[in-house]
């Protein structure tokens, strides 16, 4: 059962891993249309514009990697659901306001512009980073109470 | 606290002083790879003719900063006088993605990207409609696209060129149709 677990777990690390190297890459190649896209939900003030579309691809990629890899996961789960709770939160805002806001995640050249086709996405990954910590600590935490009370 | 359950399983001082390492590793990953970038994203300005003057270099038509202020700007109802009396072509200066989602009806996609190109391709899109009174317009008062892409244009030799900083966000706000499609 547990190496049924931990291939899911690992399924779900790397999907979202890559996902997150896959569009970290995107975004750098098109980093003025990533600016555009950022400027579009209107809740950055232009100065920081520039900064964020340079570091966020960048972060993508190294969590993403690190995911992928296993290697400091917590740290990059938290700074993942950080990223990802800000994506979905600014997504909703859009959507509330009824902006023409382009989601930018892959890239504005992908055409890609329903923004509940990029809630639905971000939802999901956020349940896959949450099924990814229950598994990686929630069973940490129940080994370490069973050596305890064992 | 690094024992507890769900989401605060990940929170400990240990797990933030990674993430801030982490962090700084991506800010210092993304300033080298933008310095070897050939369009590089300008660095943080608050000054909008410098931050227009670093995009439009990228157009290869950079205009000495003075320039900037020498290209009019429109209303939404000037523009909207000047649709109805048919003496104007509108050009969103927005990526192609945003253009398709939502443009101001008859208005044709001319990103700043465009500039890289041959000035023919450029030509080849306004066609006969050179001539036209061109008014420019992008996102809203905080895009420089506009801007850009005007002075681009005036670089090119096109004349009567206005922008429209209200842009598409101004159009919409006077409660003015959209269209999307290419």
């Amino acid at each position: 059962m547990k190496t049924i677990t931990n291939a899911y777990v690992i399924s779900l690390r790397l999907v979202i891993g890559l996902m997150f190297v896959y569009a970290g890459i995107v975004k750098t190649e098109n980093s003025l249309d990533f600016a555009t896209s950022i400027s579009s939900f209107r809740l950055v003030p232009p100065i920081l514009v520039g900064e964020i579309s340079i570091v966020l691809p960048a972060l993508e990629c190294i969590l993403g990697a690190l995911l992928a890899l296993g290697l400091c996961l917590r740290p990059v789960l938290l700074l993942m659901t950080v990223v990802n709770a800000a994506f979905l939160t600014a997504l909703l805002l859009a959507a509330i306001r009824k902006l023409p806001a382009d989601c930018g995640c892959f890239g504005s050249a992908t055409g890609e512009y329903s923004l509940a086709l990029s809630i639905s996405r971000d939802c999901l990954i956020l349940a896959g980073l949450w099924c990814i910590n229950i598994a990686t600590y929630g069973s940490t935490r129940t080994a370490a109470v069973s050596r305890r009370s064992g | 606290m690094s024992d507890s359950h769900g989401w605060f399983s990940i929170v400990s001082k240990r797990s933030i002083a990674e993430a801030v390492a982490l962090l700084i590793l991506a800010v210092t990953a993304g300033h080298v790879i933008n310095a070897l970038r050939i369009e590089p994203v300008p660095p943080p300005s608050f000054d909008r003719a410098a931050r227009l003057g670093h995009k439009t270099e990228l157009a290869r038509a950079a205009p000495s900063s003075g320039d900037f202020r020498t290209i009019p700007d429109l209303t939404v109802n000037q523009v909207v006088k000047m649709l109805e009396q048919k003496r104007c072509l509108l050009i969103d200066a927005r990526p192609p993605a945003f253009f398709r989602k939502e443009h101001i009806p008859e208005a044709i996609n001319l990103p700043l990207r465009s500039f890289v190109e041959p000035t023919d391709a450029i030509a080849g899109m306004l066609g006969s409609r050179r001539e036209m009174v061109l008014i420019v317009y992008c996102s809203g008062p905080d895009c420089t696209d506009s801007d850009s892409v005007a002075h681009a244009l005036v670089a090119s030799n096109y004349e009567n060129i206005y922008t429209m900083h209200a842009g598409i966000a101004g159009w919409q706000g006077s409660g003015l149709p959209t269209v999307n499609g290419p």
